[in-house]
């Protein structure tokens, strides 16, 4: 990723100009981008000092957070700060998940102006006075890209309401490359063939994360068009390797399909499988049979058949290993937090997940998911070093779902 | 279990494992029967994970309902747990044994004789029953003030009056549905003969020698019933206790967790009204951990119950409902409450219609199906700023007259709506919310209130004409509205009820009653009783 120095603009009147705190933290965001990397390749890597580099970026972070969100401001007024502990906003102000949905959803059906004041209620972007002839949600977003503001829409199934996360450049160019993350098996760019099962588009972080991949593609097959199996046939002839990318929804028409295929197709070494986004009920698989069966069908080493866990507002991915384990890249911090969304010890280590992401410069970075997990500070054997999420990740309890419009009971236990 | 006596001023208290544990009865029809005191591993077991709960059966057929200590000053958790260990009841135990023979005694039994019992339930409970104990064991683990238990417990004997429940049954059954609850009346309409009664008689070789004469007679016959209550608030508990002897039933009521204490000073009221009267002998008050299916299978299966009465939430109600194949289930889905504050009552008095708004809020601490979530007022943005500031005021006496403090999982769900969906809102917060103190969150946005966890958390939008709005935010599951001023109240009556509110009560008059009025849009004493002909 580069970070290229872009001018905001003040909030309605005059030049635009660079905010100290961005300044400080752009040559630390490289830092933690290099360190992201070297992690990746399993490389030794000194987790302690990643984690001053990564608070250091997260204090600045929240520092810039408070003079350019008012109301994130009156949330760590009423969180009781006393200031004198620089990490004390950890414990006070983990927002919900939710923060990206906090607008009225009738906006979505036509107000975008009034949608476009609360998108820079609730971040650092900023917007010129907009010509808000914008249709439709398709429409609102090219328009503020044309402003250096990317909105990225989560799936919205579950409640019907999808979160819109606004992200500057910097923030989509940590997204566009998962925050340095690779994965240990890389493949350089432009060696590679690519099979994305997302549909066309930048409105989701999985679709952002596709984009991302085919911008380095030699060659890209969407898999809601013809010609998938005779795709990856040819890709095998030739001995190209294959990246095979999107939902576990996707995988598993495409893992249909190639079961029905007369003949198997046989990928080359260095291909891989990479799934993410959400699992769908009502799946005849789980998610560990349909890898085992992609590896299978396709002649994919097992251990490059992986899942990565991501939020709409993470800026980062978490691969699974063959041990079952999603891994954190240390340049974001995960904690479990309490009913009340205070990170709880470090003996704790089961419930509901936040997120600390240091990449998350255009909106608060200390956010509490709706996912239940296991963390995991001990060494796992596949070697990668740092915090890990046991698998399955699930929904917390009265969670909406997530997937694809999946109705769900919110009812506290009967007793 | 042991078919022991209890005595309810002389309740057994252990310190086991460290924690308090206390021993309380069911009541199987009339009769007390007490657990046998679990092995320490067992309360220590139950109360590791520092959390309510309930554990069991145990080893000897006990359940333990486990909650924090709460300090009664601060309404904090004091860090002690308590252990209340009931019975795991024998599902076969709850069942009549002879359901027929059950249900003729019932019904033979005049109502009078009801009237009176309960009366007698009522003087007991008034005199000693309700006892300090019972008091002390509901308010222990209670987040709301002592006052409002002291409240309730001294409410609860007045509940138990004769005269009220003849009222009650008058008022839902009529005159002629009460007489008929004790025998058989003649109905006033002429017979119909079917069609072949009608050919038989006008066919010689048909005709019976006798043309019956026996004019058409009805009753009302007492069922076998299960109650299944909710833990909003101990008053369901009672209110569906009244309406099984209202209707002379042969009941088996299970509490919820947090009333188990109930059972020990209604099932020692009843002991001393008089245990052989027939109502005494076919009520049953035990507590079983939901969805314990060795106890609920028998009891849901098909014919065990003539009627079943079903509080709860969403998965209770579908858990309990959807069994039971033709048993006629009465259901109290969970509903809540939005209050509608017209233009010319804030312009008339804003301060005494927040004062009036509040109180809606406040019943039950927003956990009860009257209990009002948001405000909606007429006027402009600038309007319900006005209202929501005047009435963070009000609710922030309340705290101070009336502490609350909600539990951890109402605060965490609270708190995250301040800090996710409804972070754009102005939000007025008293003190240490959201721990012991109320908040108003002006929105402009639509909120699906079924997720509302209460607490003490009003929500306030503006709405420019109130008739419009209702068609917005009102729907069946709202039970109650509370209107200001009484000629909006009038004029949109018609209108709420046909968007499916059961209860269109004046601004601040939601939790007021009357005997036998009707119940989430139903007459639940007329399908408690199976009306039969002759």
């Amino acid at each position: 990723m580069r970070i290229r120095c872009r001018r905001q603009r003040e909030r309605g009147n005059g030049p635009p100009r660079m905010a100290d705190a961005e300044i400080d933290a752009l040559p630390l965001l490289r830092q933690l981008l290099v360190f992201a990397r070297t992690w990746s390749c399993g490389l030794p890597l000194d987790l302690d000092a990643v984690a001053q580099v990564r608070n250091r970026v997260l204090t600045l972070n929240h520092q810039h957070h408070l003079r350019e969100i008012p109301i994130f401001a009156q949330l760590a007024r009423e969180g009781d700060m006393r200031g004198d502990d620089p990490f004390e906003f950890r414990d006070r102000v983990v927002l919900s998940d939710d923060w990206f949905k906090s607008y009225n959803p009738e906006w979505l059906h036509g107000d975008f102006a009034s949608l476009s004041a609360w998108l820079q209620s609730v971040s650092t972007v900023r917007l010129p006075e907009l010509s808000h002839r914008a249709a439709d949600l398709a429409s609102w977003r090219s328009e503020l890209v044309q402003h250096g503001v990317f909105v990225t829409i989560s799936s919205g199934t579950s409640t019907g309401q999808p979160s819109l996360v606004p992200r500057d450049e910097f923030t989509l160019a940590a997204l566009r490359s998962s925050s340095g993350v690779r994965f240990p098996w890389s493949i350089s760019a432009g060696e590679y063939d690519c099979v994305l099962l997302t549909s066309a588009g930048m409105d989701s972080g999985l679709q952002a994360g596709a984009a991302g991949l085919a911008l380095n593609a030699r060659h890209v097959h969407h898999l809601h068009t013809l010609g998938v199996y005779e795709f990856l046939r040819d890709a095998a002839a030739q001995r190209q390797k294959v990246i095979i990318f999107g939902p576990p929804s996707g995988l598993s028409s495409l893992v249909d399909e190639l079961a029905r295929a007369s003949t198997q197709v046989e990928l080359p070494a260095g291909s891989c499988v990479v799934t993410g986004g959400g699992w769908k009920h009502g799946l005849l698989q789980d998610l560990d049979s349909l890898l085992d069966a992609a590896s299978t069908l396709l002649g994919i080493d097992r251990r490059r058949c992986v899942d990565a866990y991501s939020t709409a507002e993470l800026n980062t991915v978490f691969v699974s290993c063959a041990n079952h384990r999603y891994h954190v890249p240390p340049v974001v911090e995960a904690v479990v937090v309490d009913d009340l969304l205070r990170p709880l010890d470090e003996d704790e280590n089961a419930g509901r997940l936040a997120l600390f992401d240091p990449f998350a410069r255009s909106y608060p970075s200390l956010l509490a998911t709706s996912d239940y997990v296991i963390l995991r500070a001990d060494p796992c054997p596949c070697g990668l070093a740092g915090q890990t999420l046991l698998a399955p990740i699930t929904r917390l309890k009265d969670a909406p779902p997530r997937g694809c419009g999946i109705p769900g009971l919110r009812e506290p236990g009967y007793q | 279990m042991n078919a022991d006596g209890f005595r309810l001023d002389h309740i057994d208290v252990r310190s086991l494992a460290g924690v308090e544990a206390v021993r309380l009865p069911a009541v199987i029809r009339g009769r007390f029967h007490m657990p046998t005191w679990p092995r320490v591993r067992e309360i220590a077991e139950a109360v590791a994970a520092r959390a309510p709960s309930v554990l069991g059966p145990t080893t000897d057929g006990a359940y333990l309902v486990v909650d924090p200590v709460i300090d009664r000053q601060t309404l904090a958790p004091m860090g002690d747990m308590r252990v209340i260990i009931v019975p795991a009841p024998d599902p076969r135990e709850l069942l009549e044994p002879d359901p027929s023979a059950a249900i003729i005694e019932l019904m033979h039994m005049p109502f009078d004789a009801v009237c009176e019992f309960v009366d007698a339930v009522g003087e007991s409970l008034e005199a000693r029953a309700v006892g300090v104990g019972t008091a002390h064991l509901l308010s222990e683990s209670s987040r709301d003030d002592d006052r409002m238990h002291r409240a309730f417990v001294s409410q609860l004997p007045r509940m138990f009056e004769g005269e009220a429940l003849r009222t009650m049954v008058l008022n839902e059954l009529g005159d002629l549905g009460a007489r008929r609850l004790d025998g058989w009346l003649a109905v006033a309409a002429p017979a119909v003969q079917g069609i072949s009664t009608r050919i038989a008689a006008h066919t010689p070789e048909l005709r019976p020698t006798k043309a019956s004469t026996a004019p058409p007679m009805m009753r009302g016959v007492p069922t076998t019933q299960l109650h299944v209550t909710a833990g909003n608030m101990p008053i369901v508990l009672v209110t569906s206790l009244l309406w099984a002897w209202a209707t002379k039933g042969a009941c088996v009521l299970k509490p919820a967790a947090d009333s188990v204490p109930l059972i020990a000073a209604l099932g020692t009221a009843v002991a001393e009204a008089d245990p052989k009267h027939p109502l005494a002998r076919h009520t049953t008050l035990a507590y079983w951990r939901g969805g314990d299916t060795a106890i609920e299978d028998p009891l849901l299966a098909d014919g065990a119950f003539d009627r079943r009465v079903v509080w709860g939430t969403h998965r209770a109600v579908q858990a309990l409902a959807q069994r039971g194949g033709a048993a006629d289930t009465i259901v109290m889905r969970p509903r809540y409450a939005i209050s509608f504050v017209g233009r010319a009552a804030m312009k008339h008095d804003l301060a005494a219609t927040v004062r009036l708004a509040a109180v809606d809020s406040i019943v039950a601490n927003q956990q009860a199906c009257m209990s009002s979530l948001l405000h909606i007022v007429e006027g402009t943005d600038s309007d319900a700023d006005t209202y929501a500031c005047a009435l963070a005021e009000v609710l922030g006496q309340w705290d101070k007259t009336f502490p609350y403090r909600a539990q951890d999982s109402v605060q965490g769900r609270l708190l995250s709506l301040r800090r996710g969906l409804l972070a754009s809102g102005d939000w007025h917060i008293h003190g240490s919310w959201p721990s012991g103190a109320s908040a108003v969150a002006r929105i402009n946005r639509d909120f699906d209130l079924s997720q509302h966890p209460g607490g003490r958390v009003v929500l306030v939008r503006a709405v420019d004409d109130l008739e419009s709005a209702i068609a917005v935010h009102v729907n069946r599951n709202v039970s109650y509205v509370g209107v200001a001023p009484a000629l909006v109240l009038r004029e949109l009556r018609d209108v709420f009820v046909g968007h499916g509110v059961d209860n269109v009560m004046p601004l601040g008059e939601t939790e007021r009653l009357y005997a036998g009025r009707p119940h989430d849009g139903m007459q639940v004493l007329n399908r408690l009783v199976r009306w039969v002909s002759a």
